[in-house]
């Protein structure tokens, strides 16, 4: 876990009080999907870093496409 | 269904190790799992047939069941089932334990009764969680829902059904073309006890208005005449709001754009707020001129010079 939130993979919430981590629920999916790849598939912390890296690549392109096809659609019917 | 060689979807040799069978499992996972093919319906398909080769080929007792029945499975499985009633009936009655006549039971087997999952729980039955690595998270489904962008205005409810279940969800105004929200746990069954997969619904925007939209503003072209340009005037505009009457300026010239504030779309999910509307006016000049309209068309444009 400490090696996940090192490589910014996953985020947690620091209580000061009593010094507990704590989780948001959608890091949860994150954390399942993360041990899968590590578990199932055999891949390293660095592929998985590299994973992660390219599937937010590719939502970021997947929402700037949907942006120009909105775009587009001014312009042609 | 036909029958599924779970070796030919690892692709391995029907001697292949533990080993060997656990590293071609996991070369094919890598590139077939669900999260590496996000919105892939064949990988997903590929990869639940992998996982359930892998399940199979890697408990020896599966493994061995499997090679032992093949392909002649529902006849094995009828047989099973048939010596288990007859050693029963047997014990009962004090029969001979030696007559276990199999020439007394004919069982027929079809090519075409072979289905994959009957094939799987027929031998297996439903094995549960063996380890943690046999249990997955359920696929996720993606599905696509049409909106008009007049119904896209207001905040309002709709119901549909996904996989048998019925679903409703409250769709906040102002979502966009292409915009995407998440259903945890609506989506396909886990596998071996996993979690449900999510529903991912996209929102298809048809533009049924007369209005361009840009984000939170939108944008109209409306006609005026050309003495109302010149003169100024007012004309009655229909938004998706109601109808507003504009005040057009003496010497409006063509392409004039004017902006109405707040009179535009709603941004999402944050209430009475709203984008801009702007008009951009084109001037009509007259066509099939009287002749007096004419005759003082010329006596102005006599007075330029």
């Amino acid at each position: 876990m400490d090696n996940l939130q090192e490589r910014g993979l996953l985020q947690f919430v620091q209580d000061e009080e009593s010094a507990s981590r704590y989780m948001l629920q959608d890091e949860l999916q994150l954390l399942e999907k993360y041990i899968d790849f590590y578990y199932e598939l055999g891949i390293n912390m660095e592929g998985i870093e590299a994973i992660a890296h390219l599937l937010n690549q590719m939502q970021d392109m997947k929402e700037q496409m949907v942006q120009l096809q909105n775009r587009l659609k001014l312009y042609e019917p | 269904m036909e029958f599924i060689d779970y070796y030919k979807v690892l692709g391995v040799d029907k001697n292949a190790s533990p080993e060997e069978i656990k590293k071609a499992y996991r070369k094919l996972a890598r590139k077939l799992h669900p999260d590496l093919n996000p919105n892939d319906k064949e990988a997903g398909r590929k990869f639940q047939q992998l996982n359930e080769a892998h399940e199979v080929l890697s408990d020896p007792e599966k493994r061995k069941k499997y090679d032992q029945y093949g392909a002649h499975w529902k006849a094995a499985s009828q047989q099973q089932e048939a010596r288990a009633r007859y050693q029963q009936a047997g014990q009962e009655a004090g029969a001979n334990p030696f007559g276990q006549d199999w020439s007394q039971e004919h069982f027929t087997y079809s090519a075409a009764d072979d289905v994959f999952s009957d094939f799987f729980s027929s031998i297996f039955g439903n094995a549960g969680t063996r380890r943690r690595s046999s249990r997955f998270k359920g696929q996720d489904i993606h599905a696509e829902m049409p909106l008009r962008l007049s119904e896209a205005y207001t905040t309002h409810s709709r119901t549909f059904s996904v996989n048998g279940k019925n679903i409703r969800i409250t769709i906040p105004a102002g979502v966009e073309n292409g915009q995407e929200i998440r259903l945890k746990g609506y989506g396909g069954a886990g596998v071996n006890g996993g979690p449900n997969g999510d529903l991912y619904i996209t929102f298809v925007i048809n533009n049924d208005t007369g209005f361009m939209r840009k984000g939170n503003d939108l944008y109209k072209q409306v006609d005026i005449d050309l003495y109302t340009a010149v003169l100024g005037g007012t004309i009655t505009l229909n938004t998706l709001d109601g109808a507003v009457k504009l005040k057009v300026k003496p010497e409006t010239q063509n392409g004039t754009k004017v902006r109405l504030k707040g009179k535009g779309f709603p941004v999402y999910k944050k209430d009475n707020q709203f984008g801009d509307l702007y008009i951009t006016y084109n001037v009509l000049l007259p066509r099939n001129l009287t002749a007096r309209q004419k005759a003082l068309f010329e006596e102005l444009a006599k007075t330029t010079k």
